[in-house]
């Protein structure tokens, strides 16, 4: 159906050459079945309107009708390891305060005294009681919820134990994390994560500890910030050349209705470099960061993936204690990362762990609040380290003082200048929305269209798409 | 200025936290960090408390009340609702005993 050169047709979804999933069927060991899961989608390609950007009143009813009904995570569960610890969760006007009870399990409240409304703890705060005390009146509930002590209960005749403990809000444990949700009727979050609930059955994100953890304060709305991440199709302007070639081979799948995917290779040609390289040459570009006296030679034969691969999973197994030998080459090198609406990524990759957390700010519609984190792999022998401590970077801080990021920290640093300039140009722009590509950018308008359905559903409708 | 002996504390571990209720005022907590002694008054500055009945995490202690902490090596407060820092003081270790300097730092 073309119209002026334009065609309405979804389009091929498929860079030239060989797909991503080639790629993996080629590499010599097979990797774990969800990798080889294909879920291309197609969605439309209607213009996002910039507005869901700029407009005040969208950024209010986001609070009021999405982020008090999705599930999120809050903490890891090595935060609150003992009866007591508590973590405090807070997105927008929402807290929620997390607290490892007596019998061990984990409860989450409402972070608002049942007095007058006093936050019981601190934003953001992770600390121990053996109660919970507000600090203005010093009303008192269990670490279960139970009220346990008012003073001068004589003035309260109207206040029961069952009128006046704590309300409970949704939480559940999955991979590692301690996840909520401030709707009292959520769905299970076991449902809600969808295909993860066999997908991660292979990853055992629930065998790893925070190495680091960094805190970023972003110049941008928090739906700019997670669609940063969405997509590969920046990398060539972004992260390399611009020349055509220095794009990374990627597969974006969409397992409705809240998650999303993308997985790209590393160490391998792009098959739209119109000269390739040799395998030596692929094999040097991967030994940069390593000293030239002790780069190994690219054995007669191997491919420079499936020889940079068994160096990784050595100096991985030697460091954790692990043998991560058996390890395909797609989860010891591809960057493979998981979406859950509305803002956790996973990576479940040997050298591309990380785990993400995006936030809007409760004022600013053009800041949010980003958490990085490292895990690792628990180790063979002795203690689980504690979570570190977070490092906080101001928005003109850059990612490179965290140390724990390594050559990641620059790659973070080329992300962050795009975001002030896009963040101008939603309001300079002469076009009011913007236009994604249908394959690439499918996670993006995945994510447009779930925050939509949130809004929809709470009776919003300024949206003018 | 006078220094108070508190004995050997070769086996207080890193991450774990050590009360001398007959010290000073309040009595004197006694923690380490990376291998390195610090002390502070068991005194919280928000509410009087003592911080020894709370948790000891990495290089912050929370007190048990309220939630307020602080930076164990500095005393610096962390989070409301603390407004002020708590008393920290100078602690060594010599010859397999640990000293701690009675005088506020």
């Amino acid at each position: 159906m073309a119209d002026g050169g334009v065609n309405h047709e979804k389009g091929s979804a498929r860079a030239p050459g060989p797909t991503l999933h080639e790629q993996l069927l080629a590499d010599p060991t097979r990797p774990p079945w969800p990798l080889l899961v294909e879920a291309p989608a197609y969605l439309g390609d209607d213009d996002i309107s910039y507005s869901v950007y700029t407009s005040e009143e969208h950024f209010r009813a986001e609070f009021d009708h999405m982020w008090s009904k999705t599930w999120q995570w809050a903490c890891h569960v090595e935060h609150i390891p003992e009866t007591g610890d508590y973590y405090v969760y807070d997105v927008g006007p929402h807290s929620a305060l997390i607290v490892r009870g007596e019998d061990g399990a984990i409860n989450a409240f409402y972070n608002a005294c049942m007095h007058r409304g006093t936050q019981l703890r601190p934003p953001g705060s992770c600390g121990f009681a053996n109660q919970l005390k507000c600090p203005f009146h010093g009303w008192t509930w269990s670490l279960d919820g139970e009220l346990v002590d008012l003073p001068d209960r004589w003035d309260f005749p109207h206040v029961g134990d069952d009128t006046h403990r704590l309300p409970r809000l949704p939480v559940a444990v999955f991979s590692g994390f301690v996840w909520i949700n401030f709707d009292p009727d959520a769905e299970p979050l076991s449902s809600y994560v969808g295909v993860l609930a066999d997908h991660f059955t292979e990853f055992g994100f629930e065998d790893r500890y925070i190495e680091t953890h960094v805190r970023k304060k972003l110049p941008c709305n928090w739906k700019a910030a997670i669609e940063a991440f969405l997509e590969a199709y920046h990398v060539r302007e972004t992260h390399a050349s611009g020349q055509l070639g220095d794009e990374v081979t990627t597969q974006y799948d969409v397992f409705p209705p809240n998650v999303s995917r993308f997985i790209h290779t590393i160490a391998l040609d792009s098959p739209q470099r119109p000269a390739p390289r040799t395998e030596e040459e692929i094999f040097a570009n991967m030994l940069r960061g390593v000293p030239v006296e002790s780069r190994p030679k690219l054995p007669d034969g191997m491919r420079a993936r499936d020889a940079w691969a068994k160096i990784v999973q050595r100096d991985m197994s030697s460091r954790y204690g692990h043998d991560f030998t058996h390890l395909s080459e797609s989860i010891t090198l591809d960057s493979i990362e998981y979406f859950l609406f509305p803002n956790a990524f996973f990576f479940p990759g040997l050298s591309l762990p990380m785990v993400y957390r995006f936030r809007p700010d409760a004022d600013d519609i053009d800041v949010s609040w980003f958490d990085l984190l490292i895990l690792r792999p628990r180790p063979a022998h002795g203690e689980v380290p504690p979570p570190p401590e977070v490092i906080e970077l101001d928005v003109d801080d850059s990612y490179t003082v965290a140390s724990g990021l390594g050559p990641l920290g620059r790659v973070y640093d080329q992300d962050t200048s795009n975001m002030k300039a896009q963040t101008r140009g939603f309001r300079s722009s002469r076009k009011k929305g913007q236009t994604l590509g249908n394959y690439q950018e499918v996670r993006a308008r995945h994510l447009q269209q779930r925050v939509r359905e949130h809004l929809r559903a709470g009776g919003f409708t300024a949206d003018p798409t | 200025m006078n220094d108070v002996e508190l004995g050997d504390l070769t086996d207080l571990r890193d991450g774990t936290m050590r009360v001398f209720a007959d010290v000073g005022e309040h009595g004197v907590v006694v923690c380490r960090v990376n291998g390195q002694l610090h002390a502070f008054d068991d005194n919280c500055s928000h509410r009087d408390a003592r911080l020894s009945e709370g948790r000891f995490r990495g290089t912050t202690i929370t007190c048990p009340v309220h939630g307020a902490q602080f930076d164990v090596r500095t005393g610096e407060h962390r989070c409301a609702p603390a407004t002020s820092p708590i008393v920290v003081r100078v602690v060594r270790e010599s010859g397999g005993r640990a000293f701690v300097e009675s005088t506020e730092v």
